[in-house]
């Protein structure tokens, strides 16, 4: 395909491509202008109506070479790395949608294409919940966010999509199609081949459909927000939480530029001051339990006010502070956004680091988990290797999630001790014609 | 042995698939059978001690099935022959080669099997037209290998005496094989060098931990090297402040567990075992336990490993941060049964202890209203710390024996334990309370003391030992279902064990729905043994025809895989194999256990037909026989 430029061309693989998607192909460049990503304007769009014809398409492509990115809403096709070629986009956006929710087992099967706002609304009506808040929630299908593999703060209490995910319906560049996983709660049949494709950025195979676990809509469910001039003591006190017995369902931390973005918490804000959001769920007297003893580990650390969110504000300002994640509200056209991970006790240095490099910089935290979110004005210069140095001391990563198209000093250097022979096995053995998304993985897999 | 390559009928003799199928095979053999004579390295194939052998091939032509005929009538009758399909002769082959193989393979009694790759499940049609031949695990122990494996870790931690041998032919399952020699390394270079010499060597190699895993995760069925992590048993670091651990593969969970509990901390997962088992143990087995409904699996409590490699590196999964980037290979890892590698450091998550915590009993008159109390205490929001269920059978046995204050005519009971502090726990047990007083429970006591809670999980950890009053062996089975099905599935598991003749206790996990029901048998009367086996297949196919698993905690090991086909199709277990050929290309790390054999779920030949039950070392066991 890429040897023909001007679209779409006669046997063998046009043919195949069409057969599969029964002649849901998409030519026009103009058409697949709008499925560019990162620059690169796909030759041809397939759009497969089931999880069938995706894994023939697939099966297509790979037979031709052709290189592929497999798309759902696109919500996150632009993130950095880049695929380092592209002939066809698989739009999956129209694969049939489907949601079935085993609510007393606590368990729902849904398709990749569901988007995750319609997720929650059918569980919320069953009085259930995914317990992952992933970011662009209102655009993001299922198989998107799964292949993203972006944990939100939730994860402090109820894992990140590893723990949350029991099994999946995959399909391969070859073809195959299998299930991975179980539809139970706790399953040591076999390896778990499912979670490889979380975080996986459609390198590996298309998610079809995935089973979620699922935890009740609590009882009861409030949010301490706590306000501290120095970040340190926010941070102190959040790591003295995480060692008590009050097992918050999620602990965030925002700057004072980061925090007024949080819509439902406006009025709690101040010009110089972080704001820490501690959530709770749980049974009424358990949470209020919790409140307290937060309230006061909060106050041993020199917060300066505190306020108590009940269920229907944790639910409106958990809508903003899970994009603050890299998502919705720092769009990549004015934002280089990096995801760096440290030991918790580590977060305050991060902070401290990313601060002095950058100082137009509107960062987040999920301070028990060790994780910061960090984001750059795009006109900012960016001194992805300084940063690096700064953080390197941490025992952790830093990648970047997020970047103006064509801009290439933001690139981190990946960790030089991660197991990348085993990765290019990995992709070898599950796409051995190495059409899926080529480049995407960092450690150039 | 060496490998060896033809070209296949097809012509197909692409580089890259012909690696495949060696990678497929790991120690096996993959000869293309095509081409009627040219395969000059047969001979020296088979004049290699081989056991097993695969006939598995595309439809052939007519010319071919003279010789297939051959491989029909020359395997039967002079070794055991179980190639499922009866017109074999008539479907396969390229059968001048393949009879002569067989001839010389049947002069030397060799055991010959239909393998899973027989009808092309596990394996891409670029292979079908192949004879696959296994290396004999029973061939002599090479000396130069021992001298080496001895020069690594001293001769004081290499056993191979047949009296040394013996501990580690068993496990707490019914399986039993002994290894080659075992070797006790001390740290992640003698383990890698150890692996190194292997491989080269071509000979398998297991790790094993404390060996009380269930489904024979750690047996050498292959026979090879028995990799012990005895000597790794230090706690390297323990970090309060970001609340982990880094550990070697050795130390003893009730260890760990002690070291940190002094510092307000816990490891979570908590199997039955855990005064015995070593958190590498629990790492390839993904081990669960009681407090793991509220808690979490073993995957859910590991931050990273430091792993060697089948092919001998030593390398990082994940890391002491909650993140890492890359694909989730120590997601993959953890619950792999030792078959991807071996873990020599592990940094596991700790959380505190919970601020206190209250037990209660609750009693029934019927089993559907204890199994649908805990579908309702699930459904509702209330999560316990632990949701345990017994039947009548188990609680009478266990009364007897430790007195733990069970009611002995009650159909059934639950056992539930809230964590937090008094008001909080007041408040869990209130709510689960009203919703068994809902489902028609008799009585719902809370623990009024410490001493009162011990004894009621006492009698629940002494249930398996219990079952020794009510019959001279029993079968313990470990399956999921989701917990809606409670109510049918038990009734399905009371009719397995009246189809077998046989009483089935219940003791399990009901708030995960993990099911262990225990198949009460006696070895000595004739067809019991098999009874149970049978019962326990039922059961599984029970759970998995609910919509469940065939194993929740114990593994697949030995003892399940050839219940794997009930779970997952063969596409699925590809799917598998793919991961574990990522780890182990040569397939030498653990081989045999996880992908199924030729044999149905249930089938007892492979243990009684060749003599491999020892009931009375079983016994002494304690667990399982």
């Amino acid at each position: 395909l890429t040897r023909r430029p001007k679209g779409i061309g006669p046997v063998p693989f046009d043919s195949s491509l069409r057969e599969a998607v029964k002649d849901r192909l998409t030519v026009h460049p103009d058409d697949c202008a709008a499925f560019a990503i990162a620059g690169r304007v796909p030759t041809v769009v397939a759009s497969p109506k089931s999880f069938e014809q995706a894994a023939a398409a697939l099966q297509a492509c790979a037979r031709e070479g052709a290189r592929v990115v497999i798309r759902g809403q696109g919500t996150k096709s632009a993130q950095p790395p880049a695929p380092a070629a592209l002939d066809v986009v698989v739009d999956v956006s129209s694969v049939a949608k489907s949601i079935y929710i085993r609510a007393d087992d606590l368990t729902a099967v849904a398709s990749s294409s569901v988007r995750i706002a319609d997720l929650r609304a059918a569980l919320t009506a069953k009085e259930r919940f995914f317990p992952c808040d992933v970011p662009f929630a209102a655009d993001a299908t299922v198989g998107g966010a799964l292949a993203a593999g972006s944990n939100g703060a939730l994860a402090a209490r109820f894992g990140g999509l590893r723990d949350n995910i029991l099994g999946m319906r995959v399909a391969l560049s070859d073809g195959s199609r299998a299930f991975a996983g179980s539809h139970v709660v706790k399953s040591v049949a076999g390896f778990d081949s499912h979670k490889l494709f979380i975080g996986s950025r459609g390198t590996l195979g298309f998610i079809g459909e995935a089973v979620l676990k699922l935890a009740p809509i609590p009882p009861d469910e409030r949010a301490l927000v706590a306000r501290f001039a120095d970040p340190q003591n926010a941070c102190a006190a959040a790591l003295d939480v995480a060692a008590a017995p009050v097992f918050p369902y999620a602990v965030t931390l925002h700057c004072p530029r980061s925090a007024q973005r949080i819509a439902a918490l406006t009025a709690l804000t101040r010009p110089d001051e972080w704001l820490a959001v501690y959530r709770f769920g749980g049974l009424r007297r358990a949470v209020g339990r919790a409140v307290e003893t937060v309230r006061q580990t909060c106050a041993q650390h020199g917060c300066s006010a505190t306020d108590v969110l009940d269920r229907g504000g944790v639910e409106r300002a958990w809508v903003d502070i899970a994009e603050l994640a890299g998502g919705r509200m720092y769009p990549a056209t004015g934002w280089c956004a990096y995801r760096i991970a440290c030991l918790p006790s580590e977060v305050p240095s991060v902070l401290a680091a990313a601060a002095a490099a950058w100082p137009a910089l509107e960062i987040s935290a999920h301070p028990t988990m060790g994780v910061v979110f960090a984001h750059v004005p795009a006109d900012v210069a960016v001194d992805a290797p300084g940063l690096w140095r700064s953080v390197g001391a941490a025992a952790g990563s830093a990648i970047c999630t997020s970047a103006p198209p064509g801009r290439t000093d933001f690139a981190m250097p990946p960790r030089s001790y991660a197991p990348y022979a085993l990765f290019r096995r990995l992709k070898s053995e599950f796409d051995a014609s190495g059409t899926l998304d080529p480049g995407r993985m960092l450690g150039a897999v | 042995m060496g490998m060896c390559h033809l070209a296949s009928r097809s012509g197909d003799d692409r580089p890259h698939r012909k690696w495949r199928a060696d990678r497929r095979f790991g120690r096996g053999l993959a000869v293309h059978a095509g081409e009627r004579g040219k395969h000059p390295a047969c001979a020296d194939v088979l004049a290699s001690d081989v056991h097993l052998a695969f006939v598995q091939g595309a439809p052939a032509s007519g010319k071919d099935r003279g010789g297939i005929r051959a491989v029909h009538s020359a395997v039967r009758g002079k070794a055991h022959f179980d190639l499922a399909r009866p017109r074999l002769g008539e479907e396969y082959g390229d059968g001048e080669h393949i009879a002569r193989i067989v001839d010389i393979l049947g002069r030397r009694k060799t055991h010959f099997a239909k393998s899973d790759l027989h009808d092309g499940r596990l394996c891409s049609p670029p292979h079908r037209d192949a004879l696959v031949l296994e290396a004999n695990p029973k061939r002599p122990m090479d000396a130069r290998l021992r001298e080496r494996l001895t020069a690594i870790v001293g001769e004081r931690n290499a056993l191979w005496t047949p009296g040394d041998l013996r501990s580690y032919g068993y496990d707490a399952s019914i399986e039993r094989a002994l290894p080659e020699m075992v070797v006790l390394p001390r740290d992640a270079a003698q383990t890698a060098s150890i692996v190194v010499a292997c491989r080269e060597a071509k000979v398998p190699f297991v790790a094993r931990g404390a060996g009380t895993g269930l489904s024979g995760g750690a047996i050498a069925e292959r026979g090879g090297i028995v990799i012990a992590t005895v000597h790794l048993d230090r706690i390297l670091e323990i970090d309060e402040r970001n609340l982990f651990a880094v550990v070697e593969p050795g130390v003893v969970n009730s260890v760990l567990c002690a070291a940190v509990a002094g510092r307000g901390l816990r490891y979570v997962p908590d199997p039955s075992s855990m005064a015995a088992c070593t958190i590498g143990g629990n790492v390839a087995e993904n081990s669960g336990g009681l407090h793991c409904l509220a808690y979490g699996v073993t995957a859910n409590h590991i931050l990273g490993i430091e792993l060697v490699t089948p092919e001998g590196d030593v390398v990082w999964l994940g890391g002491k941060t909650r993140e890492n980037y890359g694909y989730d290979l120590l997601g993959a890892f953890v619950g792999s049964e030792g078959t991807c590698g071996i873990a020599t450091k592990i940094c596991v998550r700790l959380c505190p202890l919970p601020a206190g915590s209250k037990t209660m009993l609750c009693v029934f008159d019927d089993i559907d209203g204890a199994s649908q109390a805990v579908s309702d205490v699930i459904s509702s929001g209330i999560v316990p710390a632990a949701l345990e269920m017994m039947d009548k059978t188990a609680t009478g046995a266990i009364e007897e024996f430790a007195h733990a204050g069970f009611p002995i005519d009650a159909a059934a009971i639950l056992i539930v334990e809230a964590d937090g502090p008094d008001d909080v726990a007041d408040e869990i047990t209130a709510a689960v309370r009203a919703v068994c007083e809902r489902n028609g429970a008799r009585e719902v006591r809370i623990a009024r003391d410490a001493a009162e809670a011990a004894r009621i999980w006492k009698g629940r950890k002494a249930a398996f030992g219990a079952m020794g009053r009510l019959s001279a062996n029993y079968y313990v089975q470990d399956g999921v279902i989701p917990r809606s099905r409670l109510p049918q599935v038990l009734r399905d598991v009371e009719a397995a064990g009246a189809r077998a003749g046989l009483r089935i206790a219940n003791v399990f996990h009901a708030g995960d729905g993990n099911l262990h029901p225990l198949i009460l048998f006696d070895d000595r009367i004739s067809g019991e043994l098999d009874g149970a086996l049978r019962a326990g297949a039922e059961i599984l196919e029970a759970c998995v025809r609910n919509g469940g698993s065939i194993t929740g905690e114990h593994g697949v090991g030995l003892e399940k895989r050839d219940c794997m086909p009930l779970q997952f199709s063969p596409d699925d277990l590809a799917l598998m194999r793919r991961v574990r050929d990522t780890f182990d290309p040569d397939g030498l790390c653990n081989p045999g256990k996880v992908f199924p054999t030729s044999r149905r779920c249930g089938e007892s030949s492979r243990r009684v037909d060749r003599g491999e039950v020892d009931p009375a070392g079983a016994r002494a066991a304690g667990v399982a026989f």
